[in-house]
Order: C-alpha cells, then sequence, then structure tokens
C-alpha cells in the first residue's frame, strides 16, 4: 500500500486495527457482481514493514474482499489516501505459495509441449494435479458403483446408494460426491447430517447442483 | 475435530479418506478435469492467463484468483 501523504506510525497502525472484523465494501464500478455494499470479513492485518510512503501488509481476509478498495479506504480514514501498489496472493484454501507443484506460465508450457510432441509426462503430471486434491477440504459422500450412472444423469442422491460419508457432513453443506475409490463425480448439497445419513433406510440425502464426470455405463465403475 | 468416515452398512469397501484418487488418473482425464497453480508474475491478468492456457490446451480453463480489480 502507498500512502499519499506522510503518517504517524502509531496512527496507521491504530486505522489499519479498526479493519480489522466485518467491513462494508461496496465493489468498484468495473466488477463482475451487483454493486450493493456487502460485508467482508477481515480475519487479520500484520505490518511487515514500512518504508517512507510505502506500506507492506500482509492481509487474511474472507473470500471475495477487494483488496484494492481495502487500502483505498485506509487511505480515507487516514485522510491522505493510499493506494494499493501491489498485490500477491500467499494462499488461498489449503495453497500456500510454498507448495512444491506451484509452476510458471512457462514451465506448464514446456511440460504440455514435452507431452505433447515427446510424451514425456513426467513434469506436465507434477503440475496439473487431479480434482480431488482441491477439493479434498469439503466434505464427501461415498456412494455405490451401482448408483454412479443416476447420479450423474439427474438423479437425487437416495439412501441406498451411500456406502459411507464423511463426519463433517452438515445439513446444507456442500459436499462432493465420490466413488468408493475417492474419485470425485459432482458436487452436491447434503439435505441431513452426516450422523443421520448413515442410520437412514431411504429417502434423498443430497442433491447434485454440478456433475463433474459422467459415467455412461452403469454398474461397471472405474 | 479430526473428521473420520462413517459407514452406512456393513461393507467390504473400506473408505480411505485421503486427497488423491486410489486410481491414478490419467494426464488426459486430469487435463479434462484438474487443477495448477501458476506463479503468477506482475502484469498479464488471472484472465488472461487462463485464455493462455485454453488456447494452447484447448481446454475449458477457468481461474479462482488472485481476484483484484
Amino acid at each position: 500500500m502507498q500512502l499519499h501523504g506522510d503518517v504517524n506510525e502509531n496512527e496507521l497502525r491504530r486505522v489499519i486495527n479498526m479493519f480489522i472484523g466485518e467491513i462494508y465494501q461496496k465493489p468498484p464500478l468495473r466488477s463482475a457482481v451487483s454493486k450493493k455494499p456487502r460485508i467482508r470479513k477481515i480475519y487479520n492485518i500484520e505490518i511487515l514493514d514500512i518504508k517512507g510512503k510505502d506500506v507492506l501488509l500482509k492481509i487474511k481476509c474472507q473470500a471475495g474482499t477487494y483488496v484494492r478498495k481495502l487500502c483505498h479506504d485506509i487511505g480515507e480514514v487516514l485522510g491522505c489516501g493510499a493506494h494499493m501498489k501491489d498485490l500477491r496472493r500467499i494462499g488461498i484454501g489449503n495453497l500456500n505459495e510454498n507448495d512444491k507443484r506451484i509452476t510458471t506460465l512457462h514451465e506448464l508450457f514446456g511440460a504440455y509441449r514435452e507431452w505433447k510432441n515427446y510424451n514425456i509426462a513426467d513434469y506436465l503430471n507434477e503440475f496439473v494435479r487431479p480434482i480431488e486434491e482441491l477439493l479434498f477440504f469439503l466434505p464427501k459422500i461415498y456412494v455405490k458403483d451401482s448408483s454412479l450412472f443416476s447420479i450423474t444423469h439427474g438423479s437425487f442422491i437416495a439412501a441406498p446408494a451411500v456406502v459411507a460419508v464423511t463426519s463433517d457432513v452438515k445439513p446444507k453443506s456442500i459436499v462432493t460426491i465420490n466413488t468408493i475409490y475417492n474419485e470425485i463425480i459432482a458436487i452436491g448439497k447434503s439435505e441431513l447430517a452426516g450422523e443421520e445419513i448413515v442410520k437412514l433406510k431411504h429417502g434423498i440425502v443430497a442433491k447434485v447442483d454440478k456433475v463433474l464426470k459422467t459415467i455412461e455405463n452403469a454398474g461397471s465403475g472405474i | 475435530m479430526q473428521r473420520r468416515i462413517l459407514y452406512r452398512e456393513i461393507t467390504k469397501n473400506k473408505i480411505i479418506l485421503s486427497p488423491e484418487p486410489l486410481v491414478k488418473k490419467s494426464i488426459e482425464e486430469k487435463l479434462q478435469l484438474g487443477y495448477s497453480i501458476i506463479d503468477k508474475p506482475k502484469g498479464p491478468t488471472s484472465h488472461q492467463i487462463a485464455a493462455w492456457i485454453r488456447d494452447e490446451f484447448k481446454v475449458p480453463v477457468a481461474h479462482s484468483g488472485t481476484l483484484d480489480i
């Protein structure tokens, strides 16, 4: 963040602390969402470095926070104005900057051409990862092979199709629908808690929102 | 709290709570449904990066940030 005037350090710290917690943000004019103000949670703001008018901040915030707007608003409260000079996302969900699978666009293209032209897949396999890793944090419902066809063709998930669930399934949670081989075939919304689902004899336990992999031959599994 | 697997019925198929599928996925499968973590320099937007990969790989690509306008 670059300040537009000189600010006393204590004042800067005081104002920045005011922005920790729930804040109102009005999305900028050039944005993909509707322009009505919305509430975003700022979990923490850490001042890493101050050099003249440049302030290096480490911000932990809710998804959908406009960081550029946050810097602007801090400047408004300080009175002198401020803007975001540079931004780097150092983590999201369970991914972070130190992940060894992180790659540059050049590396990724190189790996892709090596596979395409010479059939060497070692690098590309390292950089292109299965979706299951990314969605591991979500609660899961494991279903029988025999139900895969109907589930991936629009059917609700009924109790008899369920083999198991993870203990973090709650009513209305977004869940992944997995095969017993731990492959994700769909994303849906649970109707009940995990403990209830495993006791249920029949009835709908979850609805499918998005099919990720269509299974064509019924009952054959993988 | 540690999450556990709750079974609905007695089964011989033990479920392993793992971030990786039991059967290793092929490159083709992962290109259809997978993810990459790109270290993006300042300059091109996330949107542009996604478009370039889409053009080269000829598969649908979307991005999930850094969202900033």
